[in-house]
């Protein structure tokens, strides 16, 4: 097994480990009115993963947007059991940032985002001041 | 980031559960936006209050922070509902978004918020020079920003109700002089008038300045509900809410000509390109709509001298505050005498009190922008003068 490590930027990251498959979307995200929070589904028709679950996988997109509402979509992910085991964006933004708090969603920054494959496995290790993410091949 | 004792134990939780929680987030938040420390806030005003925008996740954490026992710690108020708590059967809404709406005010009422239901806070409590506020409504941060030198950055709804449960914000972007310094400096080719040129105003510079803090020139004095045009409609083109106005904002000594980026003159053209971007001439107006934002005493004063009656509905948006005003100095039954409809708590945006393809004529640049794109409704922009009989 080969691996990848890329180097994240850690927002919100307390744990020391965290495995998982990669969802990727090429379109940012709106949580108020891109995604079902009842089911964690995408619902916006022009995103690259619509019609897929958010749930219990690595988000990955490039950033996220709309409404400030967004951030209790986020929190309401946790609390309805379909929040994603982290997200990793290319750019943060307030409503991302207190959403992921409000629940309880790891968070990283990493502009090199695009070097990860859609669907891969991933393992975010925490080190001192950074996050490794290694991309399993 | 920097806390003081006192914040690392409200971090630490010993203030409660919901403090905790509102002073991680807006610690994550400040710490992800480069904020060296928090500043005290003296008031939070939160957008985000209506059902129909913010749904059942807004109304779970709403509760759930109130369940929590959480307390504002600063004055607070709130932006308006999807309907006039009076006449909610008018706004055609469903008995359960009606009870929804209800649980999200006594939750907000609980945590100690005012009902105000309103886009214009400042005239329930006026701010003072360089006085620092965490608000979300982006037309009373930008109205805030220019006329008082207030001292807020356009937040969203959810970090606006957090931050008055701590009584503090992160210290970043306009609460900082170095950003308020104007960058980009405007002058226009002809004095502006009404309310309508100047929401076109505040609509292209907002696009212009590109995020940096603008300087206009203008030597003559603008009434109230220009500056309101003016500052709803730059919220809708920029991030950054802050003009200052010469004759109008009292910060015109932070200009510094060594700051200036960039010279731009604003011509009549330009406006009537705005103009053209934002109306639909092609029909004619079923229905006459003002008060985005919510109109002052001044401007319903002014609407009973103006208007003469007319022959398609007028109706008018404020708050219950003002409204409690008007009557006592009779203006709602002069309004009502002439045919106009007022309405409070809400406004055409966030209700549906305006089916999609109607034609409205109002003289706000904001509202003809979001009425199109969120209501799917048809505008023409045009002055108060220019509606009365």
């Amino acid at each position: 097994m080969k691996y990848k490590i890329l180097h994240a930027r850690p927002i919100l990251f307390d744990r020391e480990v965290i495995e998982g498959t990669v969802l990727k979307s090429s379109t940012p995200i709106s949580p108020l009115g891109d995604i079902n929070p009842k089911t964690g589904e995408i619902i916006d028709p022009r995103s690259t993963i619509k019609g897929q679950k958010i749930t219990e996988k690595i988000l990955v997109a490039p950033h996220f947007r709309g409404s400030t509402v967004g951030s209790y979509v986020l929190f309401a992910l946790a609390k309805y059991g379909t929040a994603p085991k982290a997200i990793i964006v290319g750019r943060i933004d307030p409503m991302l940032v207190a959403g992921c708090v409000l629940g309880n969603i790891p968070l990283l920054e990493l502009r090199t985002y695009e070097e990860i494959p859609s669907n891969a496995l991933v393992i975010l290790k925490k080190t001192n001041n950074e996050v490794e993410v290694h991309v399993k091949y | 980031m920097f806390l003081s004792k006192k914040e690392e134990r409200i971090l630490e939780g010993e203030e409660g559960e919901a403090a905790r929680l509102a002073m991680r987030t807006i610690v994550k938040v400040g710490e992800a936006l480069g904020a060296s420390r928090l500043v005290e806030i003296e008031h939070a005003h939160v957008s985000g209050v209506s059902y129909l925008n913010i749904g059942d996740p807004g109304l779970e954490f709403i509760e759930h922070l109130a369940n929590l026992d959480a307390r504002i710690r600063v004055f607070g108020t709130i932006n308006p509902l999807s309907f006039d708590l009076d006449s909610p059967h008018e706004f055609n809404i469903t008995v359960e978004e009606y009870e929804k709406q209800l649980r999200i005010i006594n939750a907000l009422k609980k945590m100690g918020f005012n009902p105000t239901f309103t886009c214009t806070p400042y005239y329930i409590r006026k701010p003072s020079l360089g006085e620092h506020l965490a608000w979300g409504e982006s037309s009373a941060v930008a109205y805030v920003n220019i006329v008082y030198g207030a001292r807020t950055n356009k937040e969203g709804g959810p970090i606006a109700l957090l931050s008055a449960i701590i009584g503090r914000i992160y210290y970043s972007g306009l609460h900082l002089t170095e950003n308020r310094i104007p960058r980009v400096y405007f002058k226009t080719t002809f004095n502006t008038s009404n309310t309508v040129e100047a929401g076109l105003l505040g609509y292209i510079i907002g696009k212009l300045s590109k995020g940096r803090t603008a300087y206009l020139e203008n030597n003559i004095q603008w009434k109230e509900s220009w500056v309101k045009a003016y500052a709803a409609a730059i919220g809708t083109t920029s991030d950054n809410p802050l003009t200052i106005i010469e004759n109008v904002s009292p910060e015109t000594n932070l200009f510094n000509k060594e700051y200036i980026e960039d010279k731009i003159t604003i011509t009549r053209e330009d406006l009537e390109e705005a103009y053209n971007e934002l109306v639909d001439n092609s029909s004619q107006e079923q229905v006459v709509f003002f008060g985005c934002p919510h109109l002052g005493l001044e401007e319903l004063r002014e609407l009973v001298l103006t208007t003469k009656g007319y022959d398609k509905p007028i109706i008018v948006s404020t708050s219950r505050y003002i409204y409690a005003k008007a009557v006592e100095e009779n203006l709602v039954k002069k309004l009502e005498e002439k045919g106009i409809k007022i309405i409070k708590d809400t406004c055409p945006i966030v209700s549906r009190l305006f089916k999609p393809n109607t034609t409205v004529k109002t003289n706000s640049t904001k509202a003809s922008f979001y009425l199109k794109r969120l209501r799917k409704v048809k505008t023409i922009l045009s002055d108060y003068g220019e509606t009365g009989g």
